[in-house]
């Protein structure tokens, strides 16, 4: 698994490739708050996430809570087949991709 | 039902209830916390209270109001169990009997004597309430009398658990809080949802957050995630558990079944619930709920239970847990209470009229001696299709005798645990302490033998306690245990029951019997007589050797009565004694007085019965017939066995006999030989009853009809076997006794 931050005009956009499961969550926890930090706006890329289980998304959710708290926004973009699937399962497609700027 | 009928059953009711109280408390003495003990007494108190109100007795509401209060606080723990307590309330029982004894008699409250008692008790019960109850009758007036409501096992406000956004509609709800070591434990609650969609249509899913910690400390490799889920499906609740089953032990599954369900449950319910179950199984049998969950429910019904707090009815636990619907907990509370009562009706017993059962008992006789009859025209026909036929039927005959005789059957306990009460209120008039111990309450008896052996054990039982068992301070003197004991017991032995009276006492006074004896000129001084004459002896009327007459026992009436009575039962009565260490008396009574397995014999040209339970084995009597023994004894492998000659005895004309039998008896311990030409086998015997004339005929019983329609007698073993051990060795072939065919 992977992550790579490219940070332009305040705006921070993430790549995930590889798998977003229990295996790697600590790691990737570590490294996705990161550009909450620093940011303001991130968008995170999820085309090239092979593999997504509950842990993965605990941790889109941890994501999400924490950018509406510190009200940044954090937008999924090119969701993968699999992160697709895994939304759709756990009805969570509108609960993520709402931005903080929805009411 | 009219009010009569109704009456007469609140009377049955109420003398039982009553019982059960007695019972009740009288075990509270022992194990005074027992609750299952003070809720019987309280059940006891409360229903007769709730149908005497139904009568309008308000004086045995009004009375056993208090009395209800008074345990109310017993059984929520404000008051504790003492001896006073306990003496106060079989006070209380006895006047409640008293009161609905006189209620029913159309004098409620009772007279004068019965309402001043009444009111000494209430004054006293109030003392152990801290307010006491101004005016009962009214006060009860105000509260519902009924039985207990229905309602007590879902409670209208009781909570489900469910978010509010989950109505209850169409779907299965399906709520699921993980926890944190799903993940780690490789689980993926993803592949449960996954399943789920196999099995219908997830409607709607929320996943709620609030679990989640700060991000800070949020471990992201645990589970802090909980699951709404609305499911379409048709399958069984089990199957949807099934689906989590991985889980189980890490996460809380509540499923609560769609509302079009509901009806189909209770449905189930109705239908199919026809034995009596616990209100779990039914639930699960319906498919509203699953093992797993009454077991949940049971455990935290369980871990709630303190103390006196009556537990929480698992149909509540498991609506609290929203697992089910309350309506179809109401439904199968309903159900089990239905299946209950029926069962209560069906099952446990039916009450028949004595006259009813003792004609049914004729009618069998009758028919054990027709289809002897027809047996014995069937074997001459020598048809074996017809033969083998009756067969049949005389074995069935055989079976519906001995049910037959079982309706009549009883145990005797109920007889024993009378005593009970006696000794206790006996022991405390006369200030001794003592112990009842009883054994065999199990050994069934006839009931009219049962009916009938109650007063003869009443003398003896107070005759143990007045006589046998000393005070206190002799016992310390003689190093005994302070504390006496009576025991009632009772035993099968050869055919018949055994009951014993013993106690721990003095024993009986060999010499003080006979100086009484002598003085009333029983015997004569100089007659040597064995310990076992002489403890019969008290059994001679007007025998008394109390020095002292007390209001218990003492008057020299009553011995003698006890042995008729026992007699006239065909049973016999002895006594043990062991000086300073007891005395043991035996009761044997017959088990049934209406039909018997007999052993048919002939003596002569006539038959005679010998009841089969008491013969040992038959053996060829040595020497020619009518042979010139010298005495009436015979070498039994090494043991003397005495006989008696029923042709002798009986003066049966004796021609062309060949060869002759014994018949060994044993009654008691004690063996006789009768001699006997024939020797015919088993046979049913229905014992008729000897006209008045005959009653003091020694030697038989009672006779019998044969198939034949000859009559036969039936041999009193135990009258044989005495006059041989009175008799001894004295009694010679032809002697100078005359066989006593005669009237004593």
């Amino acid at each position: 698994m992977s992550v790579t931050v490219r940070t332009q005009k305040g705006k921070c956009k993430v790549k995930i490739e590889g798998d977003m499961t229990i295996y790697t969550a600590l790691e990737m926890k570590e490294k996705l708050l990161k550009p909450i930090e620093k940011c303001k706006s991130v968008e995170l890329e999820l085309s090239q996430v092979l593999d997504i289980d509950t842990a993965g998304i605990q941790l889109l959710g941890l994501l999400k809570r924490e950018a509406m708290d510190r009200d940044i926004s954090l937008e999924f973009k090119n969701h993968s087949t699999t992160v697709q699937d895994a939304f759709t399962l756990y009805h969570v497609t509108e609960q993520l991709e709402q931005t903080s700027t929805d009411p | 039902m009219s009010l009569d009928e109704g009456m007469q059953v609140f009377e049955t009711e109420a003398c039982e209830l009553l019982d059960d109280m007695e019972q009740s408390l009288l075990e509270l003495e022992d194990n005074p916390g027992d609750l299952d003990h003070i809720n019987s007494v309280f059940r006891a108190a409360h229903t007769i209270k709730g149908s005497s109100g139904l009568f309008g007795f308000d004086g045995v509401v009004g009375f056993t109001h208090v009395v209800e209060n008074v345990l109310d606080r017993v059984r929520a723990g404000e008051l504790e169990i003492s001896h006073d307590l306990l003496s106060l309330l079989l006070a209380c029982r006895d006047v409640m009997g008293q009161l609905v004894d006189a209620a029913i008699a159309g004098q409620d409250g009772g007279d004068a004597e019965l309402q001043k008692k009444s009111r000494t008790l209430s004054e006293q019960l109030n003392a152990y309430l801290e307010t006491p109850v101004v005016d009962a009758v009214d006060e009860v007036k105000a509260e519902e009398v009924g039985g207990e409501t229905l309602s007590t096992a879902v409670e209208p406000e009781a909570e489900v658990n469910l978010p509010s956004d989950i109505t209850l509609d169409d779907y299965w709800h399906i709520s699921l809080r993980f926890g944190p070591d799903v993940l780690r434990d490789g689980m993926d609650p993803l592949s449960f949802i996954r399943y789920l969609g196999t099995l219908g249509d997830v409607a709607n899913l929320i996943i709620v957050w609030d679990g989640m910690p700060e991000i800070e400390v949020m471990d992201p490799e645990s589970c802090y995630l909980g699951l709404e889920i609305k499911l379409s499906s048709d399958v069984e609740k089990q199957a949807i558990e099934d689906v989590f089953q991985f889980v189980l032990d890490d996460c809380q599954l509540r499923i609560l079944p769609p509302l079009s369900l509901l009806a189909q449950h209770r449905d189930l319910i109705e239908e199919h619930v026809n034995e009596s179950m616990r209100l779990g199984d039914i639930l699960v049998e319906s498919g509203t709920v699953t093992p797993r969950e009454v077991n949940e429910a049971l455990q935290k019904q369980a871990d709630a239970q303190t103390g006196c707090e009556p537990d929480e009815p698992i149909g509540k636990i498991l609506h609290q847990n929203g697992v089910v619907h309350p309506e179809v907990v109401d439904t199968a509370v309903k159900k089990q209470k239905q299946v209950k009562e029926k069962q209560a009706l069906v099952g446990k017993s039916i009450r028949v009229s004595a006259d009813k059962l003792e004609q049914l008992i004729d009618l069998v006789g009758e028919l054990v001696i027709s289809s002897a009859n027809t047996k014995l025209l069937g074997n001459r026909t020598q048809d074996t299709a017809l033969i083998e036929s009756l067969e049949n039927m005389s074995r069935l005959v055989e079976d519906i005798r001995d049910t037959g005789l079982g309706l009549r059957m009883v145990p005797i306990g109920e007889t024993f645990n009378r005593f009970r009460r006696v000794v206790r209120d006996l022991s405390q008039s006369m200030h001794k302490d003592i112990e009842l111990e009883l054994s065999g309450g199990d050994k069934e008896l006839d009931k009219t033998v049962v009916e009938k052996i109650g007063d003869p054990l009443m003398h003896l039982v107070r005759n143990s306690i007045d006589h046998g068992i000393e005070a206190a301070e002799i016992r310390q003197q003689n190093n005994k245990p302070t504390k006496g004991k009576l025991s009632l017991t009772a035993y099968h032995d050869s055919g018949s029951i055994v009951i014993e009276v013993a106690d721990d006492g003095g024993g009986l006074s060999r010499d003080r019997i006979i100086a009484k004896a002598e003085q009333q000129g029983l015997i004569s001084p100089n007659q040597t007589l064995s310990d076992q004459e002489v403890y019969r002896l008290i059994f001679e009327p007007g025998f008394s050797t109390a020095e002292h007459v007390t209001d218990v026992s003492g008057r020299g009436v009553g011995m003698d009565v006890v042995r008729r009575n026992i007699e006239a039962l065909r049973g016999q009565v002895d006594v043990d004694s062991w000086p300073g260490k007891g005395s043991r008396f035996s009761i044997r009574l017959p088990l049934t007085l209406a039909i018997i397995d007999g052993f048919l014999v002939k003596v002569g040209h006539s038959s005679y019965v010998i009841p089969l339970d008491m013969v040992e084995e038959c053996v060829e009597l040595p020497g020619p017939a009518g042979g010139e023994q010298v005495n009436d004894y015979i070498n039994l492998r090494g043991e003397v066995l005495p006989f008696i000659r029923l042709g002798e005895l009986f003066e049966e004309s004796r021609d062309g006999v060949r060869r002759e039998n014994i018949v060994v008896a044993q009654f008691a311990g004690q063996k006789v030989g009768l001699v006997v030409d024939e020797l015919l086998g088993e046979y049913q015997t229905v014992i008729k009853p000897l006209g008045r004339i005959f009653t003091h005929l020694e030697g038989v019983s009672g006779a019998t009809i044969l198939g034949s329609g000859e009559v036969a007698m039936i041999i009193d073993v135990p009258d044989l076997v005495q006059q041989v051990a009175i008799n001894g060795g004295q009694r010679n072939r032809g002697g100078t006794e005359v066989p006593s065919m005669l009237a004593r």
